[in-house]
């Protein structure tokens, strides 16, 4: 075989992966405008939405560019943060593909008793893994290649920054890649698929926090992002760091490089193809000696250690009929089958239940380093109240009491919008087609998901907050308000989301990942969110500068807030009850 | 009794899955369906129990529509689907107790009706594993089991018999005979003759969406002259090549039972 026939057999491995790993028919009598689907009208129509969203998310990410290098044009600062970004999605989304993939999906043994290579299916596993990384890179895009333009970079090597800046993902997937590999080749985590996905949510997560937190904690040093690497660094940890994020350190000096030093742009720009070259064809050469070996152990259920899968099925097979059987409505039926789930699977649990619970501690971290840097000093709680309290004096809480409920709205409708609620339906997947069959009031399996919902989205970011406002002292009246606000802007984000994932159900998801993965819901909600924020933030300003009573001020914004809540709750009901009927799977 | 009155059903632009399918079932009765692959068995079965709609046509199941009266309808009846992989994330026993609890079984019948059918299909023992862990025929007789457990007077299978272990598919046939000699409905599909022989009232044949006979064993015998086999007969109705629907007469003596 030629070189090209084998890059063809892999390529061609690689779509029909991506492309089996759905399996499920789902019938669609979508209609769009009253064009049924397969029609001219709805082509169009599909296609002049999809072009709307590109628009709305190119322009989302050029704005980002563009301001950044509006205020700084610091252009290796950005590749940084471009870069950074980059490679914490694929270490929060990116590996857990590759790994169940390659380890434990269903089709594997298809493949095994097939003629071919580990060497054809470990390629084109990575090929479709960096495939999927790079498509969702590929919103940062518009916003880098703004940024190179403004810096003064011609479109050429504009363009070729932003392939360059898709690439960096390369060596750091690689080397991600590997360290699960290893881990599944030599530790007991291998054992168990479920025990592999606890132990990589629990990981993933600890890296996400760890990676914010620094990302933050260097935007927000003095010097902010361009000290922290000015050269390539000397020492021996910086030449790790420079050789295992090769992007990250040569990308910025290309950027910069590209309009003054032509000459020494291209050397850089070679060196970091061949070392992404390098690190793809590592991870290439290392797996294929024991892939074929791992996989077929890991199938026949035990491996290494022969004794642990065998005790873990029995502790979990021994069950007690009568504490088993709980009588239940048929609302909380619904309610224990998603928290059945969620202990049956970590990585679910992971992927929906957490987002709620980081995003709070995210936005401590803005928190804490932009007042750490306002003041530039370290704080401790009772400044923060001390401040609080400085900071309302009557005529402020009465300024800022609006602003404020609308804000809490606006951070729970974000919040409960991007938690559970953006695939509580798509979790159905086919069992979707029992449902149908059953007598089951769909009013009732919607109200059902909404408080599965809001079980996982309210308690602890609200308890945060709750226990911040009572840190700065705030007053009773203003109190309930932050906290009645707080459950109808979930009420309202939960709503809305779940009749987005009804209205463009993903029922065929192989896996939690590709429940996470869904761009398009991602971006209406976020577009969503900021309609909303701007619309109540303007609410609010208008009643603090109308000299209004506090609790009249309060009464309205509440009021609309509620007014906002049930039309989300009443549309979920409505629209979403007559798509569901009309899904055919 | 289930009224089956001119269902049509085609996929997207293709060719009509079911073509006028007018069908009725008494209570009383194992009924079966029979057809080749892809002869549109499933698709009427989906129709009857609401999961897909009919492009034209209704199914009144003990008086109520499918269609109109959807809740009550499927108050009525219990379907086993043809795919078994569906709530792989649940232990057996918790899918039991779920489908239990969706069609307000009574507690105390719910406990030992579970462990009774659980342990006549040797299932009781891995009722507190996931079904995921199960192997195809044993996701099979857990959702066969939860049909039982509903226990409604209609029972919809299609083709329940696939992946079963002899025992169990003996098991089955019992609880059909049983189920429709309380004067209940049991309607099930099959590709397998040798299953509708023994155990079927009446059956309807199809074939490319088209019903081409309904009636019983016999009447199916006679009308083919009783010389030939069930499997030639058989063979012949569903031609692949030639379109070989039976006279309309045929079939209106057929339906007059
Ligand atoms: N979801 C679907 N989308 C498109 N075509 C389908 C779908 N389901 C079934 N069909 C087609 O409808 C016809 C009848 O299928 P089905 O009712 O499943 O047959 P059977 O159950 O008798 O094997 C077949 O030609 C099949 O290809
Ligand atoms: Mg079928």
């Amino acid at each position: 075989m030629t070189v090209s026939e084998k890059l063809k057999r892999i390529f061609m491995l690689a779509r029909v992966m991506s492309k089996s790993d759905s399996t499920t028919r789902v019938v669609s009598s979508n209609k769009l405008f009253g064009q049924p689907e397969g029609s001219f009208g709805y082509k169009v129509i599909k296609a002049i939405i999809n072009v709307f969203f590109i628009l709305v998310m190119v322009g989302y990410s050029a704005v980002f560019g563009f301001a950044y290098m509006g205020a700084t044009s610091d252009i290796r600062s950005f590749s940084q943060l471009v870069i950074l970004a980059l490679i914490v999605i694929v270490l929060l989304f990116g590996i857990y593909n590759v790994g169940i993939g390659m380890f434990y999906s269903q089709n594997l043994p298809s493949y095994l008793t097939m003629p071919i290579t580990s060497t054809e299916l470990i390629s084109a596993r990575i090929l479709g893994f960096l495939k999927n990384t790079l498509m969702i890179g590929l919103m940062l895009i518009p916003a880098y290649f703004v940024a190179s333009l403004m810096y003064g970079n011609g479109i050429l090597w504009s363009l070729a920054l932003c392939v360059m800046v898709l690439l960096s993902v390369v060596p750091i997937a690689m080397i991600a890649l590997l360290i699960t590999f290893f881990l599944i080749r030599f530790t007991p985590l291998g054992n168990s698929e479920n025990i592999f996905k606890g132990v990589y949510g629990v990981v993933s997560t600890v890296l996400s926090i760890a990676m914010v937190y620094v990302i933050y904690s260097v935007v927000y040093s003095d010097q902010g992002l361009s000290s922290a690497v000015n050269v390539i660094p000397e020492g021996a940890l910086e030449y790790f760091l420079a050789f295992v994020t090769p992007g990250y350190f040569l990308i910025p000096q290309i950027s910069e490089l590209a309009t003054s030093n032509l000459g020494l742009a291209l050397v850089y720009s070679l060196i970091f193809l061949v070392l992404c070259a390098i690190y793809l064809a590592i991870a290439v050469l290392v797996m294929r000696k024991s892939y074929l070996g791992i996989v077929n152990t890991v199938i026949a259920g035990g491996k290494l250690d022969d004794k642990k899968p065998e005790k873990i099925k029995e502790e979990s097979s021994h069950f007690n009929l009568d504490d088993e059987l709980k009588d239940r409505s048929q609302l909380a039926s619904f309610i224990a089958l998603d928290f059945n789930r969620f202990r049956r699977n970590p990585t679910l649990f992971q992927q929906f239940a957490l987002a709620p619970i980081l995003m709070p501690i995210f936005i401590m971290f803005v928190f804490y380093f932009s007042s750490k840097k306002l003041f530039n000093e370290e704080l401790g709680i009772s400044d923060y109240t001390q401040m609080g309290q400085a900071l309302l004096t009557p005529e402020v809480i009465l300024f800022a009491s609006a602003m404020i409920v609308c804000f809490t709205f606006v951070i729970a409708f974000y919040v409960g919008s991007l938690g559970f609620s953006y695939s509580a339906f798509s979790i159905e997947g086919k069992s979707f087609s029992s449902f149908k069959s059953m007598p089951i009031n769909f009013s009732t399996y919607f109200t059902a998901k909404i408080i599965t919902c809001l079980i996982l989205a309210v308690p602890v970011p609200l308890i945060m907050f709750v226990a911040g406002a009572l840190y700065i002292g705030l007053s009773p009246l203003h109190l309930i308000s932050f906290i009645v606000s707080f459950l109808l802007g979930s009420l309202g984000g939960v709503s809305i989301a779940m009749l987005f994932d009804v209205l463009m159900p993903k029922l065929d998801a192989n896996n939690e990942q590709e429940l996470r993965n869904r761009p398009l819901n991602f971006i209406i909600m976020v577009v969503l969110a900021g309609v909303m924020t701007f619309a109540l933030m303007a609410l609010g300003l208008i009643l603090a500068t109308n000299e209004l009573p506090v609790y009249l001020i309060l009464a309205i914004v509440l009021g609309v807030e509620a007014v906002l809540a049930l039309i989300s709750f009443v549309l979920l009901i409505t629209l979403g009850k007559s798509k569901l009927l009309s899904i055919e799977i | 009794m289930i009224d089956i009155q001119h269902l049509h059903k085609t996929y997207g632009n293709a060719k009509k899955a079911n073509d006028d399918i007018t069908l009725q079932i008494y209570p009383g009765e194992i009924f079966g369906l029979l057809g080749p692959n892809g002869s549109g068995k499933s698709t009427l079965f989906k129709q009857m129990t609401g999961i897909i709609q009919p492009d034209y046509g209704d199914v009144i199941l003990n008086g109520h529509s499918i269609v109109s009266d959807s809740l009550e309808a499927k108050k009525t009846f219990a379907f086993v689907s043809d795919t078994p992989d569906n709530f792989l994330q649940l232990k057996g026993i918790e899918y039991l107790n779920f489908v239990a609890n969706i069609y307000q079984v009574p507690n105390k019948e719910k406990a030992q009706r579970i462990e009774s059918t659980a342990r006549e299909f040797g299932m009781y023992d891995d009722l507190g594993k996931q079904i995921a862990s199960y192997s195809h025929g044993m996701r099979q007789k857990i959702m066969v089991i939860g049909a039982l457990v509903v226990n409604p007077d209609i029972w919809i299978l299609d083709e329940p018999m696939v992946g079963l272990d002899p025992r169990s598919a003996f098991n089955l046939k019992n609880k059909m005979r049983e189920h429709a000699d309380k004067d209940n409905i049991v309607i099930f599909s099959t590709h397998v003759l040798e299953v509708a022989e023994q155990i079927v009232d009446r059956l309807a044949i199809i074939n490319k969406g088209h019903l081409v006979f309904v009636g019983t064993v016999d009447q199916l015998r006679e009308m083919n002259h009783s010389d030939k086999s069930l499997e030639q007969i058989f063979l012949e109705l569903t031609d692949t090549e030639g379109e070989n629907p039976l006279s309309q007469e045929k079939l209106d003596a057929a339906q007059g039972v």
